[in-house]
């Protein structure tokens, strides 16, 4: 879990929307995986597959020692009217700000109060954050479930 | 003018004294149970406890054993009605007395009954909140329905388990032997590179000078004139230079090479197989077969 991978997944996800591009793959690790099935569920793509460096599996293939260095996940950009459906995806926290929320603080976010330097939540925004188990929530979930953690991005 | 004390009350009130004071009206209900299952009190274990006089401390707080209203009104107002009173002998006084206290016991079973019905009230509201708040507990650990589970990808059972599967001991054994035969193959092609490299060296020594007289004859061989060698070495440059015999000299170059590759040798001399092959008396077995072999086909 590296703070650093999450904004060069963000950043890679920026300029691939930037040239409008409709697929895309990036390294295979747990948090990709993790942060790549919260964008998915909150339908801001519309793909998620293990593939290899070439593209997408066609069908199932283990990932073993032997071929986990060309394994990647590929990603299924979503546009609507020309526009790309993320249209902003910010780090909250960075390796030299980190920012750990109680339960309370994550409610009060949940429910669209400003948290210390984080503004509100906007319609149609979601907030990922990581819990002490290295699980990730969207921050409407972890409210639910009276969770604490790191808040690590927000994106809409 | 500061804030007003009490807030605006004359003074604080006293505490409320409770109707049921020494003894529990009722057994206690299983959630006052569960509440109160670790619930400890006194000195902690191998503390030794002080002296205290017709006092007994206990780890956990001690029942009192349960007096019921209708027992409570038995015995602190039915039985205490005055018996067998013969009114006619009493003064009006003694009479007025009688009815106030007759009075006094109806308010106070009403009483007792009154607030046996608020202590009930307040224990089914305990309940209630007891119960809507483990609801709330159960719903936050609610794991999500097989169904819902089922129709997501299955990504997420990839995020719980492992992201790799791990070699078995044995196919890591496997992996290890192959990357101790890489290592010695390696080292091996090293050792005979070497090997061959120092067989060079040896070949090429047969042409040092090593005596007093080499030294003299390769000097005599270096400034003599030697005419037919001077025209030959002159018709070489000529020809290299009109480019006649390059091919020929490449294609003698070429020849010897794959000469030397596919014999084993070094420049026409014994490769470092050749040698290792004598060294071993594989060369000298194979001779001996050889002629085995001739000699019975004749």
């Amino acid at each position: 879990m590296s703070l650093v991978h999450l904004s060069n997944f963000s950043a890679h996800l920026k300029n691939c929307l930037r040239i409008n591009q409709t697929i895309t793959s990036v390294p295979y690790s747990r948090l990709h995986l993790q942060i790549a099935l919260g964008l998915y569920k909150e339908g801001f793509i519309s793909l998620l597959q293990r593939g290899s460096l070439t593209g997408p599996d066609e069908s199932p293939v283990d990932v073993t020692p032997d071929n986990i260095a060309t394994r990647r996940l590929w990603l299924g950009l979503k546009y609507r009217n020309n526009q790309p459906v993320i249209r902003q995806f910010l780090m909250i926290s960075k390796p030299s700000r980190k920012v750990n929320l109680t339960t309370k603080e994550i409610k009060a976010l949940a429910s669209g109060l400003p948290v210390r330097f984080i503004l509100p939540l906007q319609p149609a925004e979601c907030i990922f954050m990581k819990t002490k188990g290295d699980k990730i929530y969207e921050i409407q979930e972890a409210a639910k479930k009276e969770l604490e953690g790191m808040v690590l991005c927000r994106i809409r | 003018m500061g804030t007003i004390r009490f807030g605006g009350k004359s003074g604080l009130l006293p505490k409320v004294r409770p109707v049921f004071k020494h003894h529990p009206v009722k057994p206690k209900t299983h959630f006052e149970l569960a509440q109160e299952k670790n619930l400890e009190q006194g000195y902690a274990d191998n503390v030794p406890l002080p002296e205290k006089k017709g006092f007994t401390f206990y780890r956990k707080p001690k029942d009192l054993p349960v007096m019921s209203v209708e027992e409570r009104i038995k015995k602190y107002i039915d039985s205490k009605v005055p018996q067998d009173i013969d009114e006619s002998k009493l003064s009006e006084n003694e009479i007025w007395q009688l009815k106030r206290d007759e009075i006094r016991r109806e308010h106070l079973r009403e009483a007792y009954l009154k607030e046996f019905k608020r202590l009930e009230k307040i224990d089914k509201l305990k309940e209630l909140v007891a119960h809507k708040e483990n609801e709330r507990v159960s719903e936050i650990a609610h794991e999500e329905s097989e169904a819902y589970k089922l129709t997501l990808p299955t990504v997420s059972s990839f995020i719980n388990g492992r992201m790799m599967q791990e070699r078995s001991p044995e196919q890591q054994a496997l992996v290890d032997e192959q990357r101790i035969l890489n290592r010695k193959s390696k080292q091996l092609e090293v050792a005979e590179k070497r090997a061959t490299e120092l067989l060079e060296l040896y070949h090429s020594a047969n042409g040092f000078i090593t005596t007093e007289e080499e030294l003299e004859q390769a000097i005599k061989e270096a400034f003599e004139v030697n005419v037919s060698k001077f025209e030959r070495n002159m018709m070489n440059i000529d020809n290299k230079l009109s480019g006649y015999s390059f091919a020929y000299a490449q294609a003698n170059t070429t020849e010897s090479i794959i000469f030397d590759e596919v014999f084993g040798e070094i420049k026409g001399q014994p490769g470092l197989e050749v040698v290792k092959d004598t060294l071993d008396g594989t060369t000298q077995t194979l001779k001996q077969q050889a002629q085995v072999n001739l000699n019975e086909k004749i």
